[in-house]
Parts: C-alpha cells; sequence; structure tokens
C-alpha cells in the first residue's frame, strides 16, 4: 500500500495521491526540471483528465486518449521512446495527448504524445516531425453527446449549454 | 559552450557513445552524421521548439480550463485502481 501524498496545486485544487500514481517524466520540452507528474480523473466519465506537476503548483495541463476523438490515430512512436521506456511494443505504453484551445476550439496536440509505461509509471513526451499530425488537431463532435458538449469547456455563456459543467460530462444522460 | 572546427570527414565524441561526423559542408549547409545509442534522443532544434511552444501554451491555458470546470471537480488519482487509501 503506498503511501498518500496531498499536494495543492492552484490549478485543480487539492488532490490525494498515491506514491504508486506518481509518473516520472523526461521534462517536457518547455518545462525543464518538472519530471514528476500525476494524471487526475476530471470526474467520473470525462473523456479528460488532468496532469498535475506535483513540482510546480501553478502547471498543469489538461489530457485525453487520442483514441476518443481519432479512431484511426497511430502515434507516431519509434523504437527510441519505447527504448526510452523500457518498451519494446507500442500496445505496453499508455497515451495521453495534451488539450489546448484557442477561442472556442478544441484541439489534441498528435504529434507530441506522452507516452507512459504504466508499470513502472515513466513516462516521455515523443517529440515527432511526423507530417500527418500537428500539435493542433481540431477535435471532431463527440459522438455520444453530440456537438454541444465541445463548447462547454470553454463556454462563457453556461446558460446556452446546458448542464455540463466544463470538462467533465454530466452524469444524467444524453437527451 | 565549446566551439570547435572540424573538416570533412572528421568527428567529435560527446560522452563514450555519442560520434558525430561532419559528412558534408557546401555553401552553408552543414551535413553531419550522429552515431548514439539508442536510447538518446536526437532532434532538430526547431522541432523541439515548436513541442516547446505548444506546451507552455497549453499550459498557460489550464487556468481557463480551470475556470470553467472549478477545482472543486477534482479527485484523487486513483488510475490505477483504487487500491491508495488506508
Amino acid at each position: 500500500m503506498s503511501e498518500v501524498i496531498r499536494f495543492e496545486s492552484r490549478r485543480v485544487g487539492t488532490i490525494e495521491v498515491g506514491e504508486s500514481d506518481i509518473v516520472s517524466f523526461d521534462p517536457l520540452p518547455g518545462f525543464p526540471n518538472k519530471t514528476r507528474f500525476v494524471v487526475v480523473a476530471h470526474a467520473e466519465s470525462s473523456d479528460f483528465a488532468w496532469l498535475v506537476c506535483l513540482d510546480d503548483p501553478d502547471l498543469a495541463f489538461v489530457v485525453a486518449s487520442p483514441w476518443t476523438f481519432f479512431p484511426k490515430y497511430d502515434p507516431p512512436v519509434d523504437r527510441d521512446h519505447l527504448a526510452a521506456l523500457s518498451i519494446e511494443k507500442k500496445e505496453e505504453v499508455e497515451i495521453l495527448n495534451i488539450v489546448s484551445l484557442m477561442g472556442k476550439e478544441i484541439f489534441l496536440n498528435l504529434s507530441a504524445p506522452l507516452l507512459i509505461n504504466a508499470s513502472t509509471r515513466r513516462g516521455v513526451q515523443v517529440v515527432s516531425d511526423d507530417p500527418r499530425y500537428t500539435t493542433r488537431a481540431s477535435l471532431p463532435p463527440l459522438k455520444e453527446e453530440g456537438p454541444k458538449s465541445q463548447s462547454t469547456l470553454v463556454s462563457e455563456d453556461s446558460a446556452k449549454t446546458e448542464a455540463a459543467p466544463a470538462i467533465a460530462k454530466t452524469s444524467s444522460p444524453a437527451p | 559552450m565549446l566551439v570547435l572546427t572540424r573538416r570533412h570527414g572528421e568527428s567529435v565524441r560527446i560522452g563514450p557513445d555519442v560520434r558525430v561526423t561532419v559528412v558534408s559542408s557546401t555553401s552553408g549547409q552543414v551535413r553531419i552524421a550522429i552515431d548514439a545509442p539508442e536510447n538518446i534522443g536526437i532532434l532538430r532544434e526547431e522541432i523541439f521548439e515548436r513541442v516547446a511552444s505548444a506546451n507552455v501554451e497549453a499550459a498557460a491555458q489550464a487556468s481557463l480550463m480551470v475556470s470553467e470546470f472549478g477545482s472543486a471537480g477534482a479527485r484523487s488519482a486513483n488510475q490505477s485502481g483504487g487500491d491508495t487509501n488506508e
């Protein structure tokens, strides 16, 4: 049983994480010296999660599993990346992509996925120049909730967007 | 920073396992060959920079996302099966 650590994130509030939940990343480009991260669920069935940095209370990313939105995504991962995680096959690795915004549009960075070796809790961000993918891939509408769920992430006019609180999905079923 | 001059065909060693060789150089372009172990990432600087700025931008927007999402929604991290209690 691993020890529970309480962490005050200025992004997501207070979280409690098990020591075994911590992922040691090679520093992500742009953030040298930040290595300890934890994946925190938004809500029960959200398609998004937080990647919270335990080395910096101001640092957190919104992340998502790419295949939720891009079922045919083929991560630009080569042997070097897998070797860095002591992994042999792509299938053994957990993959998350960083979410960004522009206005109300939501994007996934498909050209630089985050790879996590779930058993060793080691992570790296792939830096690739794979021409198939961009750092801003626009999210297609969510099938099960309809296009509205997209705008709830950043909606200013919450009256219009019904009950869904931001990124988290509502527990009520879609009409 | 170390700056040194190499001719076509000459190399530089970085640590015990990395060798950088100048293959050719013509009119402002230099071709280099790099021998390095698999676990050492080799990147063109501009690609690294592109990912770095995408990361910085996304992190800056996290506050925007949280203002909608609200901090109360964050839960304990329990991705690995919910066995971290007690």
